[in-house]
């Protein structure tokens, strides 16, 4: 026990040595903060964080994941705003790329009706296992099925659909390209489960790229403590917050910066007067009853691999008011934050952990959130940090 | 009527081959032992390394119980002791053999200090197991 004490302290690591001189002119000639001292702990959890990007799988549960002409098809119909009740309406109506497929938006109001939660972006959607802020669907393809027949977004019912691939000479091409000459359309719900699986063939195509953060990570796990020097002081500063005294690692974990489960951040989930949108709770019982889950029969995977999630979750009462922990990579482009967009910078989602209201919060144990009553410059150092979490461009 | 000295001998001697003789089986090596408030007529152990789990992950455990007398059922569950919450799914339990069990899925959600706990039911009441593991 006394004995690790010193090696610990040689094991500390002057990260800007060399790389001086680029470090210093980020941050305008603050010379004295250009080394900061990083201790092997640290460094693993920071390691945590990557590599990135991870292997692309495909998805077993559905048949035309990877296929080149249901990426074609999918495409179509994402920017088809035929797909809508009043023809106006288009997957990419709220889901913009040049907004890192998001809206810009807290609550879109782009089919007439307020959807109650802020538009999610799609970069790296195939990685989840849960989708939407409550986790109500177990699967890429149910998810994209979702819009499409919500009274609030799309307002299509599974006929409509149907008719409209029929109709249309182009999607009918596509879909029997794609599901075969002779893919009936009788089964309305297993055809509605064909249009989600070509939805998703497009979304798995948007992973998100490297960001200055990978390389200063990878730096790091290579030691390479020159090139780690390049990554800028004050992100270094911030870095060191969200390993350490933040806590933030323990929900944003891994190579996404989040474990894909579900918490209670101490965000308000009041819709509207006596309205409050129960996010995980109701998620859970969604998705254990939709139509389209990893357990129902349009599951491709004869093996019915995913179907355990849906299966083996409970549906607790803590649930109540957790929604799922977002992904922190390409924050730059997709504000307002927080599952109702009630956030619109980065340096007010750090404020309000650095404020949190513990009466917000419904937990016995020791608690994981605490203001962390951060300084003026540590939360700038933690906005640093995050904003290096996207890529350039 | 038996003398006392007799009967403690006797007694002695039973405490103290119980272990060996009275369980029916023994654990697998290189499993690690669970740990119990329990009288030494009930042991048990569990497969899966701590080094192996990962945060966020679904794995399965297999638990093997030595028992004087039957064990009918077992449950298996975790929590996070410092945090005070469990796990977000219930593991299904099967089991495959007369003393082996397997608990299928557990998920450690965050990275800490997580207990695995187990009941092992004989006659109708639950002996308490468990064992610690941090992941990382
Ligand atoms: C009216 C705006 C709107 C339209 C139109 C829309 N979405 Fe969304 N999208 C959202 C909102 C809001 C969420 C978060 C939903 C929730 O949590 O309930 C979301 C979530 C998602 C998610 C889950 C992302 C994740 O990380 O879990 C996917 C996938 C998705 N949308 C795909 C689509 C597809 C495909 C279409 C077209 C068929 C579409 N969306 C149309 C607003 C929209
Ligand atoms: C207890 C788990 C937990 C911890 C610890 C935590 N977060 Fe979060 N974070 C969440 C959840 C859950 C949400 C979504 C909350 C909601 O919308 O209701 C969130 C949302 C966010 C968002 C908004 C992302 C978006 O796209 O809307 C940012 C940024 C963020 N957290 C950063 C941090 C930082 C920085 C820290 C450390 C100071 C931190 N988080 C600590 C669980 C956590």
């Amino acid at each position: 026990m006394m004995l690790s004490r010193p090696v610990h302290v040689v094991a500390l690591v002057l990260i800007c040595l060399g790389g001086s001189t680029s470090a210093a002119s980020a941050e305008q000639g603050r010379q004295s903060s250009s080394s900061i001292l990083f201790s092997d702990k640290e460094i693993t959890k920071i390691k945590r964080h990557g590599p990135w990007p991870p292997p692309l799988k495909r998805d077993p549960s559905n048949k035309v994941s990877g296929n080149v002409g249901a990426i074609k098809f999918g495409r179509a119909l994402f920017f088809d705003r035929h797909l809508s009740k009043n023809g106006q309406v288009s997957c990419a109506t709220c889901h913009r790329e040049s907004r890192g497929w998001t809206d810009g938006v807290a609550i879109s109001k782009a089919a007439g009706t307020a959807v109650h939660r802020n538009t999610q972006s799609l970069l790296d959607v195939r990685f989840n296992r849960w989708f939407g802020w409550g986790g109500q669907a177990d699967n890429l393809w149910a998810q994209s099925i979702r819009p499409i027949i919500a009274p609030t977004e799309m307002g299509m019912t599974a006929r409509q659909v149907v008719q409209l691939v029929r109709r249309d000479q182009v999607l009918l091409k596509h879909y029997r390209e794609v599901f075969g000459g002779a893919a009936s359309f009788d089964d309305a719900e297993g055809a509605l489960a064909n249009i989600g699986k070509a939805l998703a063939a497009f979304q798995e195509t948007l992973v998100s790229k490297r960001t200055p953060f990978d390389d200063f990570r990878d730096a790091l796990a290579a030691r390479a403590w020159k090139a780690a020097g390049r990554y800028p002081v004050s992100a270094q500063r911030g870095a060191k917050i969200f390993v350490g005294r933040g806590r933030c690692g323990v929900c944003h974990f891994g190579p996404r910066f989040t474990t894909g489960e579900f918490h209670d951040a101490g965000v308000p989930y009041f819709i509207a007067r006596g309205k409050v949108d129960s996010g995980r709770f109701d998620g859970v019982k969604a998705v254990k009853q939709g139509p389209w889950n990893l357990a129902s029969r349009h599951n491709d995977d004869p093996k019915k691999s995913g179907a355990w999630a849906s299966r083996q979750v409970v549906r607790l009462h803590r649930n109540f008011g957790e929604f799922r922990i977002p992904t922190l990579r390409n924050l730059a482009k997709t504000a307002p934050y927080m599952h109702n967009g009630s956030l619109p910078t980065l340096e007010r989602v750090v404020r309000h952990y650095s404020e949190i209201n513990m009466e917000r919060l419904h937990s016995d144990g020791e608690q994981i959130l605490k203001p962390l009553k951060l300084s003026d410059g540590e939360i700038s150092d933690l906005v640093s940090f995050l904003k290096t979490l996207s890529a350039l461009n | 009527m038996t003398a006392w000295w007799a009967r403690f001998g006797v007694g002695l001697i039973t405490v103290l081959l119980m272990p060996r003789t009275a369980l029916a089986c023994e654990l697998p090596t290189g499993w690690t032992s669970m740990k119990s408030e329990a009288d030494a007529s009930m042991r048990a152990a569990l497969s899966q390394a701590e080094a192996s789990i990962q945060v966020g992950q679904p794995f399965a455990i297999d638990i093997a119980v030595c028992a004087l007398g039957t064990v009918e059922a077992i449950k298996v569950d975790a929590m996070m002791p410092r945090h005070r919450h469990g796990m977000n799914y219930t593991p299904k339990i099967t089991r495959v053999s007369s003393n082996r069990f397997r608990a299928d899925p557990l998920l450690f959600h965050m990275p800490g200090l997580w207990r695995i706990t187990m009941k092992a039911y004989r006659a109708g009441k639950p002996v308490h197991f468990s064992l610690d593991m941090s992941v990382k």
